[in-house]
């Protein structure tokens, strides 16, 4: 099945039957925009972010054939941007432009078997819809994500930092990662040790844990060794025929490099959305980016030149 | 950090002006950068604590901005970021108004606010080279204003 939600304020559920995907309205019940949804890993249910400042969460009814919404509200102040499905499937946490991060309990009775607390064992059960912890940002919540193991939450905001949460004995420790270029747009753990920050900067960004905390490590796509590049003309009426002619071919009035030339890269637009490739089962070497320039590009972690022990890939 | 007071204030501008006397402008400016009044609500404290960050910038000559920027860490190198915005959105000294404006008076004040904003702008390229354009992200997203 897919879900899809769109900013008419619907979502619809695709099933496959006879060659032909059948779309069924969801009734999710949001005065404004849905911005994102995601499938709970267990299949069952689905969370909506929407502009509306709640989060419905539906599952399926057989009695009556249809999806059931049920509303995560409170306190969300402002559009709630992302949402991310703990591995255990009943725990949600949210991204939202009033610059927080928060995890709330998604544990709906009719569809869970027994409540698990996951990360949070040592905590009261909360019912659906209930907050556990929130953390705040300086910026919108763009991304969040859970780790493989669903001991660790990572989540960017736009004032170009990643926190990174781990949960596990006790209170949750934050580590904010402020590091120097654009803000991210989408963050996925590739291991337990290793994240990947897609963003403003085109470049897909690795941040490593390897023992002494999260960093930034490197960017994915590399700059190739300088190319020998055609004479340019500096003088008179040469230089000005060049620069039109590199307007009208590049776009740019320069031919030599400029401080924003990123044509070498994959992307020439944010990176908004990664994915792994290979199974989900095994530990990922390969996983695709898509940007706004309307390219999805599929890279190779062996090939490239990280510490890959370290980071568990 | 809500407890600075405008006593604070005053004990850092003494402490920086001891540090430029004794010709030690770098750790003055440092000085300033590591606990500043940033995001309370006492804008006058706030006010103040600005001119000692902007006095301690203006101790240092042109030639020394690399040296200073090289011995800031990151954290510095931020709050310092967002003092520089805040000196480049307004001119110094204030061009003379009324009875005082004469084209004398306000050709030197308009000379002296030119010289500061190209030590600003050169102070500005060299601590966004070093923290790149997140920090100028930083400096536009954070509400607690400096």
């Amino acid at each position: 099945m897919i879900v899809t939600c769109a900013h008419d304020r619907n979502a619809f559920v695709w099933t496959y039957s006879d060659g032909v995907w059948n779309p069924s309205l969801v009734i999710l019940r949001i005065e404004y925009a849905a911005i994102d949804c995601k499938w709970s890993p267990d299949g069952r249910k689905f969370a909506v972010a929407s502009g509306a400042k709640c989060v419905p969460v539906c599952h399926y009814e057989e009695e009556n054939s249809w999806w059931v919404s049920k509303m995560i509200k409170k306190p969300h102040k402002s559009t709630v941007l992302c949402v991310a499905w703990h591995p255990n499937s009943q725990l949600i946490a949210t991204g939202s432009s009033d610059f927080k991060c928060r995890l709330f309990s998604a544990y709906v009775e009719a569809t869970d078997d027994s409540q698990d607390m996951g990360p949070l064992a040592g905590e009261n059960p909360a019912s659906f819809a209930e907050m556990y912890h929130d953390w705040s940002a300086n910026g919108w919540v763009h991304c969040v994500d859970w780790s493989p193991s669903g001991n660790v939450l990572a989540f960017g905001a736009h004032d170009s930092s990643l926190h990174v949460v781990t949960f596990g004995g006790g209170a949750p420790v934050t580590q904010v990662v402020r590091f120097t270029f654009l803000p991210l747009c989408t963050v996925k753990f590739i291991s337990d040790a290793a994240i990947l920050g897609g963003g403003h900067d085109c470049n897909p960004a690795v941040f490593a844990n390897i023992g002494a905390g999260w960093a930034f490590s490197e960017f994915c796509d590399k700059k190739p060794a300088a190319e020998k590049k055609a004479e340019v003309a500096t003088s008179g009426a040469a230089a000005a025929r060049a620069m039109f002619q590199n307007k009208t071919k590049t776009g740019q009035t320069q031919s030599k490099e400029s401080m924003n030339d990123n044509s070498w890269q994959k992307h020439q637009s944010p990176v908004t959305f990664m994915q792994q490739l290979n199974p989900a089962s095994s530990t990922c070497s390969e996983f695709s980016t898509t940007a706004l320039d309307g390219r999805i590009a599929v890279w190779k972690l062996p090939e490239m030149d990280l510490n890959h022990g370290a980071m568990g890939l | 950090m809500s407890s600075f007071s405008s006593a604070d204030v005053a004990a850092a501008d003494q402490h920086v002006d001891a540090l430029v006397a004794s010709n030690q402008a770098t750790e003055a400016l440092l000085s300033t950068l590591v606990a500043p009044p940033i995001g309370i609500k006492d804008a006058e404290v706030k006010h103040a604590y600005r001119a000692v960050v902007y006095k301690a910038i203006a101790a240092i000559d042109d030639r020394d901005i690399a040296a200073a920027v090289e011995a800031l860490d990151g954290n510095a190198a931020n709050v310092l970021l967002k003092y520089i915005y805040s000196a480049l959105s307004f001119a110094h000294p204030p061009t003379p108004e009324g009875s005082d404006a004469t084209s004398a008076a306000v050709a030197t004040a308009e000379q002296e606010q030119k010289k500061r904003s190209a030590s600003l702008l050169k102070w500005h390229a060299l601590v966004a080279a070093k923290t790149g354009p997140g920090s100028v992200i930083r400096v536009m997203t954070d509400r607690k204003r400096v």
